[in-house]
């Protein structure tokens, strides 16, 4: 639930409060999905911030449409807590994902050598495209840890 | 805090600046732009309010630029 509208049960719900504003955030999403990182990579780093801000709406809704066209295999999402050890990830996705965990964690900890890394396997496109989608999750699992409350309704029974 | 880009210009012969270096992925940058300026541009909260919590958060978060 949410403490801003009675009965809301989605961000979209939320959203709808600034129309233009929802428009334009599905517009910046919708361009994250289309450009040319692996949709499955940014779908394993968007799950994976979701898990370290403790946004577990992230996990609940449905996953990323161009994801699972692209592939996404739904073992690796529930072995992404091991994803630095699991042989499943590949070089590509592992230093995407360590670029996630570091924006999230410690964003002054990320260093040359692990931009270069990750302009290596995805490109200065991918660079530009993964962060700024990893700033974008980043707002969207504190918008949702901010305005929804896990407590029940008031009057609930 | 860093504020020397780690990627390389997109533009020819102009250097690389956080304009630059998004021109990498134009349609996202474009995309991003334009959210950006519907925050700024619309909504409730008063402009100056806006401009003392993007402040705030760059303190908070140490953010050079």
């Amino acid at each position: 639930m949410s403490w801003l509208i009675a009965g809301a049960t989605s961000r979209d719900d939320l959203l709808a409060l600034h129309p233009e504003l929802a428009a334009d955030h599905h517009r910046v999403v919708d361009e994250f999905w289309n450009a040319s990182v692996d949709a499955r990579i940014l779908e394993l780093c968007r799950l994976r911030m979701a898990t370290i801000l403790g946004n577990t709406r992230a996990w609940d809704e449905p996953r990323s449409p161009a994801a699972i066209a692209a592939g996404l295999d739904e073992s690796l999402v529930a072995a992404l807590a091991d994803w630095p050890t699991h042989p499943g990830f590949d070089p590509a996705t592992k230093v995407c994902l360590g670029l996630a965990e570091q924006y999230v964690l410690d964003v002054h900890g990320i260093s040359d050598a692990q931009v270069a890394d990750v302009e290596q396997a995805i490109g200065a496109d991918g660079v530009i495209t993964l962060t700024t989608a990893l700033a974008t999750w980043e707002i969207t699992h504190r918008f949702d840890n901010a305005l929804f409350s896990t407590a029940e309704p008031r009057g609930a029974t | 805090m860093a504020t020397t880009p780690r990627l390389r210009s997109a533009i020819e012969d102009e250097p690389a600046s956080l304009r630059t270096i998004m021109a990498h992925s134009p349609k996202v940058r474009a995309a991003f732009d334009r959210m950006y300026a519907t925050l700024w541009s619309s909504g409730a909260v008063d402009v100056d309010v806006k401009e003392l919590i993007r402040l705030r958060n760059a303190r908070v978060t140490d953010c050079g630029l």
